[in-house]
């Protein structure tokens, strides 16, 4: 077992963010984290990654309780994220940026010479390997999700989270970074990943997991969770509609 | 391929230092090149902490003071020489760095560079009225004899000569920072504290780390003010002092290896010539062009010179600086 979520809650003040939530992702499974606008999902990531503590609840990963640690002690144990909102390190170039994932995380590259051929090869996958002197404040959109994903690549993660590295981008770029997250997963890496593209979802996933409110409301295999009644309710709407339901089925 | 690149520049400088006092013997130029060390060495280690690791001190002028009373407490009270000194006042320094700086790690922006003022100011005010250490009179360093041991050495040629080594050693051991994973942990600290958690980097550590270092170096080039100047005092660590230390890194490019080398040689010059031209006419003459060079510095050019020119892309391309570490993998 890859990650263990039990019982996570996250209370904001008067805002129940997170209630409850259980779900587990197996090793080498790629599992999709899907729900409306503000359901909690970037939420549970923090949580996840370290950013937050829960209010409840415990995460267990690779077997091991890490509630309780900081995002970068998560990191150097092999879990790795990226950022919805991305957060280069703006002025250092797009080399740099990934050279100081693979520094540090679970990679832990002594120096620059041994880093730099890592980062360049990451670069290649991510194809980010011309802009490579580019400073990362002047990267475009679909570039910064790359530089998000080659950075975190670079710590060597067992188990990549990924919160929306698709939203923004179009329709040939999407199909690209399917395939890169594909490749990315058969290399072993187990994926947790956010994302609001149905299409990306559906066909990378083999598990997924819907959060409404704050809870979870559905799991399972891609073909059980897009016939449960209470997720076709809340993604269009309780309508008595049918006709409608049955255009979008 | 970098390093040979850039290299000539930084070389070509240090051979023209090193004959400079064959062809000048004046003691009066002689000194402003050794304030020119002097200051350099300060921005060069201010840069560590507030360049690299992005905390901006203000109160780097207490950590100066303290490793000039460090060193030359030990030699009176205890027969210390100097040099040992230096290291002891670089090691207490970097220590009262990290315990002070500690708590205020969590302020960020210009709230870290008020603490850092008040800091210095409870040091000064803590120094002045201090009886062991002199209190606001401050403390004459005795006539002793002169030699290595002492750090006293007649005429200004031998201060010349260590200032510029010690320079050298101070610039190198940063350009080789700069480049190595310690460098890289401060660098991205200073990008994203938020990033740098997340791709594994324990922010606090570093912080204390690059505060320890900075203040460090700091402190040795203190003791080299002491047993040059050969009188300390307690103002040595007012708010004008620290500012002194920041500009040449501001105005040469913060964060970059060479800005505050190039800041230094540019404000030094200027400040002397015009402390010399205007000091009877307009005192404190050179303070306003400081002031001018800075706001026009922040107002057209906020990366400083170095930092513009790297960010130039013929310039990136000549020199294959700063962003170049490709070059040398790839071939």
């Amino acid at each position: 077992m890859m990650l263990q979520i039990q019982n996570v809650s996250k209370r904001f003040r008067g805002l129940q963010a997170l209630n409850d939530v259980s779900f587990s992702v197996e090793e080498k499974q790629i599992v999709g984290l899907i729900g409306p606008n503000g359901a909690g999902k970037t939420t549970l990531f923090n949580v996840i990654s370290g950013f937050y503590q829960p209010s409840g609840g415990e995460i267990v990963y690779k077997g091991k309780q890490v509630t309780a640690l900081a995002p970068f002690r998560r990191c150097a144990l092999g879990m790795a994220r990226t950022f919805q909102i991305m957060k280069p390190l703006p002025y250092m170039s797009v080399l740099d940026n990934v050279i100081a994932g693979s520094m540090f995380g679970r990679n832990r590259s002594p120096n620059v010479t041994v880093a730099a051929p890592h980062a360049l090869g990451i670069l290649e996958v991510t194809g980010l390997l011309k802009k490579q002197n580019v400073l990362a404040k002047e990267l475009g959109t679909a570039d910064r999700k790359h530089l998000e994903l080659a950075r975190a690549l670079a710590a060597k993660p067992d188990l990549l989270l990924l919160d929306e590295v698709m939203s923004g981008l179009n329709h040939t770029e999407t199909e690209e970074c399917l395939d890169l997250i594909r490749q990315i997963n058969k290399s072993g890496i187990t994926i947790l990943l956010i994302e609001h593209i149905m299409k990306a979802v559906v066909t990378l996933c083999e598990k997924i997991v819907v959060l409404h409110h704050g809870e979870k409301i559905a799991e399972g295999s891609v073909q059980s969770v897009m016939n449960d009644q209470t997720v076709i309710d809340i993604y269009l709407g309780k309508d008595d509609d049918k006709a409608l339901t049955s255009t979008v089925n | 391929m970098r390093r040979l690149r850039l290299f000539p520049v930084e070389l070509g400088l240090l051979v023209i230092l090193l004959i400079v006092p064959l062809f000048i013997s004046a003691p009066y130029i002689l000194h402003v090149f050794i304030m020119l060390f002097y200051v350099a060495m300060l921005a060069v280690a201010w840069n560590i902490l507030g360049g690299l690791t992005g905390q901006f001190s203000l109160g780097h002028a207490a950590f100066m003071a303290i490793g000039a009373y460090a060193s030359t407490l030990l030699m009176i009270k205890f027969g210390v020489t100097p040099w040992i000194g230096m290291i002891v006042g670089a090691i207490l320094a970097g220590v009262i760095a990290a315990i002070i700086f500690y708590p205020c790690f969590v302020l960020r922006g210009p709230y870290f560079a008020l603490a850092t003022i008040a800091f210095a100011e409870t040091f000064r005010n803590l120094f002045t009225n201090w009886e062991t250490v002199g209190k606001a009179q401050g403390i004459l360093l005795p006539m002793v004899e002169r030699s290595w041991r002492n750090f006293h050495f007649s005429g200004k040629l031998p201060y010349y000569y260590i200032g510029l080594g010690m320079l050298l050693v101070i610039y190198g051991s940063f350009a080789i920072l700069e480049r190595s994973r310690l460098g890289y942990a401060f660098k991205c600290v200073r990008e994203d504290e938020d990033t740098s958690n997340a791709i594994g980097i324990n922010v606090v550590k570093y912080k204390l780390l690059a505060a320890f270092l900075s203040a460090a170096f700091t402190a040795v080039a203190g003791t080299y003010y002491a047993q040059y100047v050969r009188y300390i005092e307690p103002d040595l660590m007012l708010g004008g002092y620290s500012i002194e230390i920041v500009l040449p890194a501001i105005i040469g490019g913060i964060g970059t290896v060479g800005g505050p080398l190039l800041g230094a040689f540019i404000l030094m010059p200027i400040s002397e010539y015009l402390r010399v031209m205007l000091g009877n006419v307009i005192p404190g003459s050179h303070m306003i062009a400081y002031a001018i060079l800075l706001i026009l510095i922040i107002r057209v050019k906020p990366l400083g010179l170095v930092g513009w020119l790297n960010s130039l892309k013929w310039y990136r391309q000549l020199s294959g600086a700063k962003l170049g570490v490709a070059d040398t993998v790839k071939k």
